[in-house]
């Protein structure tokens, strides 16, 4: 939940890590955020890092508390070993908490990263980090077409309905209850 | 495991599984607990290292900050000085830093949208829950189905009833948009209605008015809701990026998220004094959390299970 703060900070700290490894080793690290190569999976790698430690944690921390205990002593008395309890007991019972993640962290990601791009690469190098959220904003507030930029919201929305239609349908399938 | 190697209980039955389980062995709990405290270190590491770097280039000087050595040579306090001015008096580079003054616009902002968002959504729930009106619940379905709109569909609406409105750079147009929330509603009137209806019963029977009703009986028993929503409300609003940098246009006006692109303008990258400004913008969040950690553990999770 601090993470948007820690992200305004971060195009650093990711520049900072392999320039550590090129002193020592004479790796040569990408240019990040100012290759146009770099720039994406570098947004990517810094969201997945925000992401990891938001609530999605807690959810699963919520989903292992409810798992019923008389499962992992069945599958004791049966023998099971470490990694059988976590793949038949463990994973399937927490599909709910899994599906519920992947269809919210899909509609964050569709329309999200306007913060990151905003304040780390501006759209750029070449247009090649401008996300959804980051073109509507420069539209509307930037350039003030404020028509256009709302025909660009719709289509969004259009795009994250049908995504998650498609997880809801295909999605639910592995979800057992 | 070595559990298989067990060979086949002739009794057979219940008891030959009984006799086939056997305690891991000592050797076995400890290599598996090592296996897994080694990857969660590792795990959280990576989690925390970026917050370690931010504090420790915060006390930097600019210099060192590209340095190989995460330590600073020398602990500064003068980066956070900065931030308030001192001892930068008349330097052009920091000419329009008000961080001070952002820091309390932020606490101010997010805190007046909280007490109005927790104040309409829990009359609204009232209303839904307990009060019987002619299509009350095809208009809570209305209401709730706002919800699926993606807010950047709306903030360009907003923003022209802001304008038409005369709202633009103003904090009443930072708040008012966000004073009304269909998920606030929901959630506390998913509280109201756990509420047993035999307490309405008894109050009116004693004769308490439906405010009395709603201020004495159902508001301090939806505590926990209220305070769930509370700290959602906070959280999300204080650290809100999109909306207030449309809105405001004047530097004194500016939130703390708004206000910390001031490091990345033309005047050239601060990094050390943007991570010491970083470092102080979080802290109130990491005292809220730390206070309210069940709270807002059971929040996260009460929304999950009912989302």
């Amino acid at each position: 939940m601090v993470g948007l703060f820690v992200l305004l900070g971060f195009s650093r700290v990711i520049n900072a890590l392999p320039a550590m490894a090129a002193a020592d080793g004479g790796l040569q690290p990408p240019e990040w955020i100012t290759d146009a190569n770099w720039a994406k999976p570098s947004l990517m790698l810094m969201g997945f890092w925000a992401a990891v430690g938001s609530n999605n944690m807690l959810l699963y921390l919520a989903g292992l508390s409810n798992v019923p205990g008389e499962l992992y002593e069945a599958a004791d008395i049966d023998g099971a070993g470490r990694f059988g309890k976590f793949w038949n007991i463990t994973w399937p019972q927490l599909a709910p908490v899994t599906f519920f993640i992947v269809v919210m962290s899909v509609i964050g990601g569709l329309q999200g990263g306007f913060e990151m791009v905003k304040t780390m690469t501006n759209g750029g190098p070449r247009e090649s980090t401008s996300v959804l959220s980051f073109y509507i904003y420069q539209q509307a507030f930037e350039l003030g077409r404020l028509g256009y930029a709302s025909a660009v919201t719709w289509t969004l929305f259009a795009l994250v309905l049908a995504v998650t239609l498609f997880n809801w349908k295909f999605g639910n399938r592995y979800v057992n209850d | 495991m070595s559990t298989t190697e067990t060979p086949p209980n002739p009794n057979g039955g219940g008891t030959r599984r009984l006799a086939e389980y056997r305690e891991p062995s000592r050797l076995d709990k400890l290599l598996g607990a090592s296996a897994l405290h080694l990857v969660l270190t590792l795990a959280a590491l990576t989690l925390v290292l970026p917050f370690v770097w931010m504090v420790l280039t915060s006390f930097m000087p600019l210099v060192e900050v590209d340095a190989e050595s995460w330590l600073p040579t020398r602990w500064l306090w003068e980066n956070y000085q900065v931030l308030f001015g001192v001892g930068v008096e008349g330097d052009i580079q920091y000419r329009g830093l008000q961080y001070g003054r952002w820091y309390w616009n932020s606490l101010l902002v997010a805190f007046a949208v909280t007490l109005l968002q927790v104040l309409t959504s829990s009359l609204a729930a009232f209303s839904f829950a307990r009060l019987e009106w002619a299509g009350r619940d095809k208009v809570f379905l209305m209401y709730l189905s706002t919800m699926m709109l993606p807010g950047l569909v709306m903030m360009i609406p907003n923003y022209q009833i802001m304008i038409s409105l005369g709202l633009v750079d103003t904090y009443a147009g930072l708040v008012l948009p966000a004073a009304f929330s269909a998920f606030g509603t929901f959630l506390l009137r998913q509280f109201m209605l756990s509420i047993p209806r035999s307490l309405d019963e008894a109050a009116e029977i004693d004769g308490a008015s439906k405010w009395r009703l709603f201020w004495d009986v159902i508001l301090p028993l939806s505590r926990p809701g209220l305070i769930t929503l509370t700290i959602f409300t906070f959280i999300g609003n204080y650290q809100s990026f999109f909306w207030p940098l449309v809105m405001l246009k004047s530097t004194h006006k500016y939130t703390l998220p708004v206000g910390l692109l001031f490091f990345d303008s033309s005047q050239g990258q601060q990094t050390n004094v943007l991570m010491a400004a970083i470092t102080l913008s979080v802290l109130p969040m990491i005292l809220l959390f730390v206070v309210l950690q069940k709270q807002l553990v059971k929040g996260i999770q009460l929304g999950a299970v009912k989302g």
